[in-house]
């Protein structure tokens, strides 16, 4: 019956690209690591220099681990399986290309403006507006293409590694453009739409998110492909993969205000984030069991080949991180492991783990194949694999125990009823030993990595590259009419378009939910009437303070226990936020919190401690900001800002952007008076004294004694 | 555990094949027990209102005689959907009293008491045991502000004849003990036990006339000791 047959070629030139791209940012991202890793412990790395501070370098680390290593791992996994899945090429060859260099310039700028200091803060979407913008049109891009290529394609049926592709696709893009909202003051600076409570529940919606669709479902798809490819054995069951999928999607997408348990978020979001999480176990044990599953009969052959094992390890990560995630979700056990190292080593496990050593498996399995040759050494492979086995357990092993220890510490009372360790570096010195074995674990698994590279190039000298690659099959209209019956999920599988509306209301309801009532039920953010929007000259030391990164060691969020209390002051209230554009709440504490410092300390204090932390908390681990010292403070922005606060929502009178600058000048000179008193001699036009009133101002508005 | 049946399906996607295998039992367990699980939860916090919100678990763990308010206790999803039928607490806009915002410090019975044995009954402590722990935590905690040797710098002179806040013992531990927040100066009874101010401040006292390099001016006024 087939009497026409199309024959059409596999492009594998894209392949080529995004492989190589994925190599090289991941031992440039990973290099970026070890080096943030050792500044955790040797400060003088930071070297006194704003460009390699650690507030600057670890989003650059971050974002190109994520958005760099495994974006481009991501895309070299579609472009190989999707057109072999569908029996069709890629729809455009162009907009391949225009997608692989589009995305190759957005990191290359994300490396330059990181160090600069242009950042909006919000973590892993730290990128200002313009390169949103490039985002948003590359992804776009990517999507036209991929979709016009399931519309041509020649087998009937979509396979579950589309699904997940489909998915990644609008989820990424929804997620990208919310919480991008941001009302720009200039080219290079904007500030968030939203203030506070609710910025901080639509970032950790796409905080969390990102780690859901970009980091597993692209992931869960492209283990759909070159796992049963890899092992040469059917999938375990199709009937799980229909069920976990769309659980998945489903209820990855509520469970964001984890992030944020005991925060002032309100309860009821907290909870749906608790129990969103815990429901969220099973749908991720489902794509690990179809992975583990998919192996069975196999084993033999996971001993030999490193490819496999590579896979394995990676499906058991996953399954590992996906159990501690929703563990983690519940208040009592949050309580003591959030702002610790424990967070730092359960995403590690699931980027070294999951995605680093299933891209690593892909490649191992692809470079040889895409160049007509075997791998150039499998006992290099091996070597690969033992080698960033260990480094991941001593990564994460240490991590985890400098996170309980650093959890436990800081609540743990004396007999008397004071904090055993009211000085919060001691916590922190504590813990030196075990940020020096992350170091070495990293180094190893970077070690691993370059062998890893090594073996590719030499596997690539090897053979010769197929930039295209000959296949054949008849169209969808000469193919048979699908059969009658059968599974009601074959129905949806045939109907990309349908498939595409489903699973975009799927991942829209949970953040619907959850982000209305916080945007319009005023009662979710109780107001209080003393706390007023910042003086020009703390908006400009609140810029400061999120160029230098400071909130990547410092929380602004005293959560409310006693210890914390004890600690900080009174715990923060939502009402407090209210013209935090964005919030600056933070995800780690390195540092102690900092929302209750305004008034702790004189301003000489501050002074010393910005220009050399060690003099005033000997052994600190702080880095040094003699920059701020010297630098002169850059008002040409500032009418701009209050402009750009006030479309916000910031209720600055109406012309006050014009009375900014005076207004500016008059407190700096009162700032610059009071460290004179205090024996410093500083101009008011620095840097240092902006940083310093913004400092002072922080969290004092409900005391009234601190003013 | 699922049988495995092992029914290949007729379809391959790139060579990919499927089986047909049920859903292994534990795992349709595991998730049917992590739904019940949110019901349950959500229906005791947010329907019911019988767990505590985040606040008032804070005022008991603070306050162990602690009564939650009605209006504090329950903050159902009910409410939520209907809040012209809530209670204070999520009316819109409401604010917060000053004793919401200041929370803890009501707590604080024993206040008075120490008042009085501490500020204006007590002796510094001249034995050799106590200086050397009081030195142990000026060195830890002061001298980032005082000077090594209470010559002074961010915080003022300690060696000389003139106080700011008083030059009588009972004055010194005052100062200590609540500080001056304003200027600076921490109050350490947050995070000193009673006898430690005591011993740092009789540290901080055999200072007095000590005359170390890099002084800084007097400030305050004169205060002869007997
Ligand atoms: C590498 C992590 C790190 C970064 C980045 C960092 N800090 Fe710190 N910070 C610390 C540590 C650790 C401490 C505790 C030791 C000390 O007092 O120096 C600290 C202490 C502080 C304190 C004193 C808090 C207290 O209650 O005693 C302030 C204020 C502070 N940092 C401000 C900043 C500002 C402003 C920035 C950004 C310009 C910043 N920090 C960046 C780690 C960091
Ligand atoms: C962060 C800096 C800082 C630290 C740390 C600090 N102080 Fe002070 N201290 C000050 C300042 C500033 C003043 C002056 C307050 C004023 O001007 O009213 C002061 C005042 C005092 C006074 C009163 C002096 C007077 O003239 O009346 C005493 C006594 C004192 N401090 C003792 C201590 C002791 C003991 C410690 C350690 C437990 C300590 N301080 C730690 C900054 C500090």
């Amino acid at each position: 019956m087939p009497s026409s047959v199309d024959t059409f070629q596999y492009d594998n030139r894209i392949v080529k690209q995004f492989a190589i791209a994925s190599m090289v940012f991941g031992v440039v991202g990973m290099t970026v690591g070890l080096l943030v890793a050792l500044q955790m412990f040797l400060p003088q790395l930071n070297f006194g220099s704003p460009f390699t501070t650690f507030g600057r370098i670890r989003p650059l680390h971050t974002n190109a681990v994520i958005f760099a290593f495994v974006g481009n791992a991501i895309f070299m996994g579609v472009y190989y399986s999707m057109p072999r899945l569908l029996k069709a090429p890629m729809w455009s060859k162009k907009l391949s290309q225009i997608h692989f260099w589009g995305w190759q310039t957005i990191i290359l700028s994300a490396a330059i403006s990181l160090p600069l200091g242009l950042t909006t803060s919000k973590e892993y979407a730290e990128l200002e507006w313009p390169i949103d913008i490039a985002i948003a049109v590359i992804w776009v891009i990517f999507g036209i293409n991929m979709f016009m290529t399931i519309l041509k394609r020649r087998e009937r049926h979509l396979y579950v590694a589309i699904w997940f592709y489909i998915a990644t696709v609008v989820t990424v893009a929804v997620l990208h453009v919310v919480n991008s909202f941001e009302i720009p003051v200039n080219l290079l600076k904007s500030y968030s739409l939203y203030a506070g409570v609710q910025d901080g529940l639509v970032q950790w919606w796409y905080g969390h998110n990102a780690v859901a669709f970009f980091l597993t479902t692209p992931y869960l798809g492209l283990m759909y492909y070159f796992l049963p490819k890899a092992a040469n054995r059917p999938i375990y069951s199709y009937r799980l993969s229909i069920i976990h999928f769309w659980a998945l999607i489903f209820i990855y997408i509520w469970a964001g205000p984890h992030h944020l348990l005991y925060s002032a978020l309100p309860d009821w979001a907290q909870s749906l984030g608790t129990v969103f999480s815990i429901m969220l176990i099973a749908p991720s044990w489902g794509g690990m069991l179809n992975g583990l599953l998919t192996l069975r009969g196999a084993w033999d052959k996971v001993r030999e080949d490193p490819v496999l094992k590579f896979m394995v390890v990676a499906i058991t990560a996953y399954g590992m991180a996906t159990l501690e995630g929703p563990l983690l979700s519940l208040k009592s056990v949050n309580a003591i492991t959030h702002f610790t190292d424990w967070t730092i080593a359960h995403v590690h496990v699931g980027a070294l783990g999951w995605n680093g050593f299933l891209t690593f498996g892909i490649l191992y399995w692809l470079i040889p194949r895409m160049y007509g040759t075997k791998l150039h050494s499998v006992k290099l492979a091996n070597a690969h694999f033992w080698i960033g086995t260990l480094g991941m357990l001593f990564y994460v092993i240490p991590m985890y125990w400098a996170g309980l220890a650093e959890g436990l510490m800081w609540k743990q009372f004396t007999a008397e009823g004071f904090l055993q360790y009211p000085n919060f570096l001691e916590t922190v010195l504590q813990v030196v030993p075990m940020y020096i074995a992350r170091a070495i674990g990293g180094s190893l698994f970077l070690t691993g990595v370059l062998l890893g590279g090594y073996n590719l190039i030499a596997t690539a000298r090897g053979g010769k590259f197929i930039a295209e690659e000959e296949a054949s099959a008849p169209p969808l209209e000469a193919q048979p009419k699908p059969e009658k019956g059968g599974y009601y999920h074959r129905w949806i599988e045939r109907r990309p378009v349908q498939f595409l509306l489903l699973s975009t209301v799927a991942i829209l309801i949970g953040g619907i939910v959850e982000m209305v009532p916080m945007f319009v039920i005023k009662s979710n953010v109780p107001s209080i009437a003393n706390v007023k929007p910042y003086t020009p000259l703390e908006v400009e030391g609140r810029d400061i303070y999120i160029r230098e990164g400071c909130v990547s060691c410092h929380s602004q969020l005293v959560r409310p226990f006693r210890s914390e209390t004890e600690r900080y002051g009174e715990y923060s209230k939502a009402g407090e936020y209210v013209y935090d554009h964005p919030f600056l709440w933070g995800s780690k504490r390195t540092g102690p919190d900092l929302h209750r410092i305004g008034g702790k300390y004189p301003d000489a204090w501050h002074y010393n401690h910005m220009l050399e932390p060690t003099s005033m908390s000997p052994g600190s681990l702080m880095p040094p900001f003699p920059w701020l010292i010297e630098d002169e403070l850059n008002t040409h922005n500032t009418a701009a800002k209050i402009r750009a606060l006030r479309k916000v929502g910031v209720p600055y009178a109406k012309d006050y952007d014009e009375q900014a600058l005076e207004d500016l000048q008059t407190q700096a000179a009162a700032v610059s008076q009071s460290l004179a008193d205090q024996g410093i001699q500083v101009d008011s036009d620095r840097e240092i004294i902006a940083l310093i009133a913004y400092l002072q101002r922080l969290g004092t508005d409900i005391n009234p004694s601190a003013n | 555990m699922a049988k495995h049946k092992d029914e290949l399906l007729n379809h391959d996607y790139d060579g990919i094949q499927e089986f047909d295998n049920d859903l292994p039992g534990w795992w349709k367990g595991l998730f049917y027990i992590t739904i019940v699980f949110a019901f349950v939860y959500l229906t005791w916090w947010h329907v019911l209102g019988i767990g505590d919100t985040q606040e008032v678990k804070y005022e008991k763990s603070m306050n162990p005689a602690y009564v939650p308010l009605p209006e504090d206790q329950e903050q159902t999803l009910v409410d939520l959907v209907f809040p012209q039928f809530k209670a204070p607490y999520t009316k819109p806009g409401r604010e917060l009293s000053q004793a919401e915002i200041l929370g803890g410090v009501s707590l604080m019975p024993q206040e008075e008491v120490i008042e009085v044995e501490m500020d204006t009954d007590v002796e510094p402590v001249m034995v050799a045991a106590a200086l050397a722990d009081g030195k142990k935590i000026y060195d830890q905690y002061c001298f980032t502000c005082h000077g090594m040797a209470g010559e002074g710098g961010i915080g003022p002179n300690l060696t000389d004849d003139f106080w700011i806040h008083g030059g009588t013992f009972p004055d010194v531990v005052h100062t200590i003990r609540v500080g001056v927040p304003i200027k600076g100066m921490i109050a350490w009874e947050r995070s000193l036990p009673k006898e430690d101010i005591v011993k740092v401040a009789s540290y901080v006292w055999g200072m007095h006339g000590t005359s170390p390099p890099n002084a800084k001016a007097p400030q305050g006024e004169e205060f002869a000791r007997q």
